[in-house]
């Protein structure tokens, strides 16, 4: 990924609105928790990886990682934004727009080949569920990145108690190691957990 | 996989397969609807085949190589999505939940507005507007009239943006007493569009239970509740009803709470028969009266 004096750039075409330095535009951590976690911990292996994103919302991260990427599969369940994400996946050739609930991962299986990288970025109560089941598209081998909004976790259990708990039920499905990253430097009261896919582990438990 | 397997399942993709594949690889407009549409009636009987790989593909002959597959794919998603956005498209139910939400905006505008006035007119004026003999909207109706004044023009236009507030509402009750019959008779029209509003869609109105119904839209100070505990609130957007808001302070907790019973059950009759139930609604307004009065 290209780093020019502590800005994360993005090489592809420029959209309304970006903010742009030597001519490419800047990935702005404050926006887009793919590039928060750039900043505070590493790279995600994005280059030339096929990607899977769930709650793509309008696609602005999308675009980013499509620049990067040879094919984004970007999965939004919301029919506002989608307006946005179809206009945005015209206008690019490797994003692929998917209008369907990440719980059912059934319905978008035909659409969807097997990925390197699975980001979720899902503000549900049940985020780590729904990443178990689409587990089914991440190679062996594959990243799992998981941002956790722990507000919409519910508020009955303490802070460590919601990261434990969805940290062991990863490691359940199969997750080796999960890494707990705090991004609350940009993104208040969110965290990324980050992981490899090794499925085999699991059937030895 | 096998090769007949790879052809079964691009048969949704290219469905004149016979024809030989240097067809495929320019669909034209026409047949790619009939394609999206193959895809979406498969898809929704469950039936549709996993796409096989991009290298099948290729060898196969569908498409020349890796970009053709996936600029495919991308026209099918593309095409699917649309499809699917019209489909779940209430025309409805969306005009309500935006007219309603342009009301309410312009209701905000408009007060706003008119106290800056308001603070124009007293800090040039400071011994004018004094007691209640002048209200606000006799203000802007005099400064409508006067020509010469700066904010005339201004105060036309927001005596103007009142009429078409008029105008939108009266569309807001129609829409409304149409889609939610039976809500719009319990607690009002305008009530009934906002919590529409807060809820999203009929469908999500129909599933929520009462407590959600007595507390939408006062959500700051629910989570103020869940968090902090202090005490929950009684009521959201039902307090706009006027039997709540005029009931006495004492039973206020209790008329939104049997309104909000009442007004789950009326969401379930709007949405899964969507007429009005009049033996229904007179024994739910005998309920709420009854909890109006004090013992």
């Amino acid at each position: 990924m290209i780093w020019q004096d502590g800005k994360l750039l993005s090489p592809g075409a420029v959209l309304p609105g970006d903010r742009v330095y030597h001519g490419m535009r800047i990935w702005d951590p404050g926006h887009s928790k793919v590039a928060a976690l750039c900043h505070i911990h590493g790279e995600p292996p994005v280059t030339n990886a096929r990607i899977l994103y769930l709650g793509a919302a309008a696609g602005s991260t999308v675009s980013f990682l499509s620049d990067y990427a040879e094919v984004v599969y970007a999965v939004e369940f919301s029919p506002r934004p989608v307006r946005n994400l179809v206009r945005l996946a015209r206008a690019r050739k490797n994003i692929i727009p998917l209008f369907e609930d990440a719980r059912y991962p059934e319905r978008y299986l035909p659409f969807v080949e097997p990925v390197d990288l699975l980001i979720q970025d899902i503000a549900q109560r049940d985020q780590a569920d729904i990443a178990l089941r689409n587990l089914i598209f991440l190679k062996r081998g594959g990243d799992l990145i998981l941002f956790l909004k722990l507000l919409s976790m519910g508020t009955d259990k303490k802070r460590e108690d919601r990261i434990t708990e969805v940290v062991n039920v990863l490691e359940h499905g199969g997750i080796i190691d999960p890494i707990v990253l705090d991004l609350d430097r940009y993104h208040t009261g969110h965290v990324a957990v980050w992981g490899i896919y090794s499925p085999c582990n699991n059937l030895e438990k | 996989m096998a090769k007949n397997q790879v052809n079964r399942a691009f048969q949704y993709w290219y469905e004149a397969l016979q024809q030989g594949p240097a067809d495929f690889l320019t669909p034209t407009v026409s047949s790619m609807a009939d394609i999206i549409d193959n895809i979406q009636e498969s898809r929704d009987n469950s039936e549709l085949l996993p796409l096989p790989a991009w290298e099948e593909a290729v060898s196969a002959g569908f498409v020349p190589d890796r970009n053709g597959y996936l600029s495919l794919l991308r026209d099918v998603a593309i095409g699917l999505t649309i499809r699917d956005l019209e489909k779940r498209c209430d025309k409805d139910e969306a005009a309500l939940i935006h007219l309603i939400r342009i009301l309410d905006e312009i209701d905000q505008s408009i007060s706003r507005l008119s106290e800056k006035i308001e603070d124009y007119y007293i800090a040039l004026h400071p011994a004018g507007l004094s007691g209640n003999e002048r209200n606000i909207s006799s203000l802007i109706e005099s400064l409508a009239k006067d020509q010469t004044h700066p904010l005339s023009h201004l105060a036309g236009n927001i005596q103007r943006v009142r009429e078409s507030r008029t105008l939108i509402s009266q569309h807001v009750r129609d829409y409304a007493t149409k889609s939610l019959p039976n809500m719009s008779a319990l607690c009002g029209p305008l009530v009934s569009a906002r919590l529409l509003a807060g809820a999203g869609s009929k469908h999500h109105l129909a599933g929520m239970p009462a407590a959600s119904f007595q507390v939408l839209g006062a959500g700051p100070s629910l989570f103020m509740h869940l968090t902090s505990g202090t005490n929950p609130p009684k009521h959201g957007i039902i307090y706009q009803y006027k039997g709540v808001h005029h009931a006495k302070r004492r039973v206020r907790g209790r008329v939104s709470r049997v309104l909000a019973c009442q007004l789950a059950i009326a969401a379930r009759i709007d949405y899964f028969r969507g007429v009005p139930d009049d033996e229904f609604i007179r024994k739910a307004g005998e309920k709420i009266y009854r909890a109006g009065k004090p013992e």
